[in-house]
């Protein structure tokens, strides 16, 4: 045993695969084994994100149009940061003419130095704040308490992370990951008394310790949500109300507020008002909204102070950033992390900076640094959801694919996305050399070198590779078909060609007896999407072009491209165009390219009756809506498919990932199987749940593989319920 | 939002109703702030005078608004689409007398209430363009309020515990 150990150390000495390592992964490796060790640390956390996102959902439905409401959301701030250098002059001008102080800081240094001197000035020892996320940013309350200053949060989740001396775990709910017995304790040690485990024992003592600063002397200090340019006014959303205080006793009230709220007019304003609490917590509006123009006399007392401190910090330069541009149209609403799969097992401190989350990795990256970011941006697996529920529809995953970018070019991939990342040539050549390729994958001593060496996950069961590929059985089943219905391109992606072409085959066949010709193209290569997980954009950008050139010779000659694997469709809907610039051909290529069930659906659904089942064995399917295809149809082609075929489907979902994404799931370790089976834990016990007699069908091939394994049902691709039969 | 709503006829009710609140509520001082409220024709009256308060509102600057139990306040409209009555401010000591009480009691017309948030948009424009004193505008849904621990619903952290409004219009007489 000794023996083994040491030759193992030495292995590792001489540039094993844990020395190849790139410097960013190894402390998130250390933090994410932690957290998956103290999954009782993420229980509110994962009950808070699910709240978020379906309070949200349940929000959003009661508009009477959502997507024309995100629409205008996005434009407005695109619009006030086209012009932002305009706005914050006419914000300046016009809160200037209201009696105010108007400074521009640089960066959190000058913003910090302006507010210490200010204080110091006014002979105030005390600073009161309210929530402020732009605060954090600059680290304002340790650099103001390093030079004599006392700094209170008033905001409970504020003064909880306070008092622990942490960070905030979420931008709405900074100290979600905190029990009610904990914060209990750190009252009792904070007020030198014994507070009561009970929710409105903590409120009493909050608000008992808290009244006689909000009366007391101090300066006041908050952030703004939103700033409007025509007039000059600030504008600040609470639920307690604490802000309200702090804006109004103290004679000096400082706003920090960061360039990119400002907005132009007020039907802006009042439309953030309504977005803001909608994305974060599914409420109509937030509990007090305060519209400041000016400084107001309190009791006649008329010589009171308002100072607004416009922060730039990086953001001029992110302006300039035609990729991190977008990053300021965010509205801090938190969405992003109450959607995003590994954000909700492994939190705000392992997952983020100072800014938590999807779109803290950007922010982080141009305000923190690429250090601070890379050491949480290997957390994202390209999942694509962020971008589906941001409510200024800001196109996060390709920011942090951006980001992933920089710093793998600076310290390179780790091993296993090397080699997964070149899974094409990898399963052509596993492919020709099957069955022997795959005794190898079989095989546990060759898996275990694998598991060591290339860092593909020894536990994880991997796909059988076929000689007899997809493009090799296309050339038997092709038919001529005269004065076809329909004429379309099939994109096989990679799985249906190497390791299950009865996939193709069955879509293949049902298309053809529609009247609808096929064709597949030659040397169209699969969608490339695990260069953009990976952060190689460069290679990705390459097989997008290819792609695209292939394919706009056939839609421009009136043929339609479908695709079995939901990832394929949304690569050539969502990524290609963006990967390219927006070309024209790459818009095209997005305009016509569709998934298998919403063309069958549409053009076909008539051959479906081949399928019927009788009434009386109506099967039960539990149907997974894979990530990319809840940016597409969320499959409610497919379901209606299906049900119009006699069975009796329901989704079952938890609202965001199965915790495979791609490749992810087949990597070793923490950053790989062990956080991929911990993200789809809470997805396998619903299926569970809903007894073994469940047969569980979904359209992406490596969701199947997960499921597969986590819930130990047998699963389907849905062409095989709707084309039943051995494919010819 | 978590308000109680009461209908008032006019604006001798709309007293009756304040009261009789206060006379069921109040555990210590109450104080109005100014309720100018329509009476027949164009005229208003200041209401505030025949309300039970200990503390008046002139003059009561943040120490003594401090120990205030009940604050009365008219907001000067009322949003159907978010459930919410909006304050003008020009002086503080309003927003403390909204913010600082146990109990907040706020008299609103009924033919202020505006469809949508979107609508004040102009009007806000009017109140702070060009103005020597612009007021603070607050929007105020309900009782003071927090999810931050364990994402449970609490009320009355900093502001009110209980927000009644009481809505005078013709429609009144019930609550």
């Amino acid at each position: 045993m000794a023996r083994r150990k040491c030759t193992r150390s030495s292995w590792e000495r001489r540039g094993g695969a844990t020395n190849r390592m790139p410097k960013s992964y190894k402390t998130l490796l250390r933090k994410i084994t932690y957290s998956l060790a103290h999954p009782e640390l993420n229980r509110i956390l994962l009950a808070a994100t699910k709240r978020g996102r379906d309070a949200r959902e349940a929000q959003l439905a009661t508009l009477v149009d959502p997507e024309g409401f995100t629409q205008s959301i996005k434009n407005l701030k695109t619009d006030a940061i086209s012009k932002l250098d305009y706005l914050v002059q006419e914000f300046k001008l016009n809160c200037e003419r209201n009696g105010s102080t108007v400074v521009l800081a640089r960066d959190g240094r000058e913003a910090i130095d302006y507010i210490a001197t200010l204080a110091q000035r006014h002979g105030l020892k005390v600073i009161k704040k309210s929530k402020s996320l732009t605060t954090e940013e600059i680290e304002l309350n340790p650099r103001l308490e390093e030079r004599g200053l006392e700094v209170i949060e008033t905001d409970l989740g504020e003064r909880i992370i306070q008092l622990a001396g942490e960070k905030p775990y979420h931008i709405v709910f900074p100290a979600v990951h905190k029990s009610q017995t904990e914060v209990a304790k750190l009252f009792s040690d904070a007020l030198h008394e014994e507070v009561k485990d009970d929710l409105q024992a903590i409120m009493d003592a909050q608000r008992h310790a808290l009244r006689p600063i909000f009366l007391g002397p101090g300066m006041g200090v908050t952030g703004a949500n939103v700033a409007v340019a025509e007039t000059g006014s600030i504008i600040v959303e609470t639920n307690e109300g604490n802000a309200r205080l702090i804006t109004s006793i103290p004679d000096v009230h400082v706003v920090v507020v960061g360039m990119e709220k400002i907005v132009e007019k007020w039907e802006d304003a009042l439309r953030l008002m309504i977005a803001h609490p909608m994305s974060a917590t599914g409420t109509r509006l937030t509990n007090y909204v305060s519209m400041m123009s000016q400084r107001l006399p309190l009791a006649g007392h008329p010589r009171r102070e308002l100072h607004v401190v416009i922060l730039d910090n990086g953001r001029s330069r992110m302006r300039e950033d035609p990729s991190f541009k977008e990053a300021l149209n965010c509205i801090r609403c938190g969405a992003c992390m109450n959607i995003c799969p590994t954000y909700g097992v492994t939190g705000g401190h392992i997952f983020g900076y100072i800014y938590p989350g999807p779109i803290g990795i950007p922010w982080t990256e141009e305000v923190h640094g690429l250090d601070h970011a890379a050491e949480f941006a290997h957390l994202c697996i390209a999942c694509g959801l962020c971008r589906e529920i941001c409510p200024a529809d800001i196109d996060i995953p390709m920011m942090i694919a951006k980001v992933k970018e920089k710093d793998v070019k600076r310290d390179g991939q780790p091993i296993a996305n090397r080699v997964l990342i070149r899974y094409e040539e990898l399963a052509k050549i596993a492919s020709a050399t099957a069955p022997v390729s795959n005794w190898l994958v079989q095989n546990g001593f060759s898996r275990l070198l694998m598991h060591r060496f290339l860092g593909i996950e020894k536990r994880r069961k991997l796909p059988v590779f076929v000689r007899n590929t997809f493009e090799k059985r296309f050339l038997e089943i092709k038919r001529e078909i005269p004065n076809p219905r329909g004429r379309v391109v099939y994109f096989p992606d990679l799985t249906v060609n190497f390791t299950d072409p009865s996939i193709g085959v069955r879509a293949v066949n049902f298309l053809q007896e529609s009247g609808i010709e096929v064709i597949l193209p030659r040397g169209l290569k699969s969608s490339g999407y695990p260069y953009f997980s990976y952060g190689e954009l460069e290679k990705a950008t390459k097989i997008a072009r290819h792609n695209v050139e292939t394919l706009k010779d056939y839609v421009n000659r009136g043929f339609e491209v479908l695709a079995t694997e939901p990832t394929a469709t949304y690569a050539m809907k969502k990524v290609y165009p963006t990967l390219l610039g927006h070309t024209a051909a790459s818009e095209l290529v997005a305009s016509r390219a569709f998934e298998f069930f919403e063309y069958a659906y549409e053009h076909a659904s008539g051959a479906i009756q081949a399928a019927v089942i009788g009434e009386r064995d109506r099967q039960r399917i539990g149907f997974h809506v894979p990530c990319h295809q809840r940016a597409l149809s969320s499959g409610r082609h497919t379901i209606a498919l299906l049900e119009r075929a006699g069975y009796s489907v329901k989704v079952i979902e938890t609202g965001t990932c199965c915790g495979m994404a791609g490749t992810f799931g087949l990597k070793k370790g923490p950053l790989g199987y062990e956080l991929s089976m911990a993200v789809g834990r809470q997805l396998f016990d619903m299926f569970k749940l809903e007894g073994t007699e469940l047969l569980i069908a979904t359209e992406s091939s490596v969701c199947t593989w997960q499921l597969t394994e986590g819930t130990g049902y047998r699963v389907v691709h849905p062409l095989e319920l709707l084309v039943p039969g051995t494919p010819a | 939002m978590g308000g109680k709503v009461y209908a008032a006829g006019d604006a001798d009710e709309a007293v009756r109703v304040i009261n009789r609140i206060i006379g069921e509520k109040a555990k210590g001082k109450t104080c109005c702030a100014p309720i100018l409220l329509p009476e027949g024709g164009a005229e208003r009256r200041d209401v505030s005078l025949l309300i039970q308060t200990d503390l008046p509102f002139q003059g009561s600057n943040e120490k003594l608004l401090g120990e205030i139990d009940v604050g009365v306040t008219r907001a000067d409209y009322a949003i159907a689409e978010t459930g919410c009555v909006v304050e003008l401010a020009y002086d503080d000591a309003l927003r403390l007398v909204s913010s600082l009480s146990r109990i907040h009691i706020v008299v609103v017309e009924e033919a202020t209430i505006t469809p949508t948030l979107q609508d004040l948009a102009q009007r806000i424009r009017e109140l702070v363009t060009g103005k020597a004193t612009k007021p603070t505008i607050t929007l105020i849904g309900g009782p003071s309020r927090t999810s931050d621990i364990e994402l449970k619903s609490v009320l009355g952290v900093h502001g009110p515990k209980e927000v009644h409004a009481v809505l005078v219009g013709e429609e009144g007489g019930s609550d």
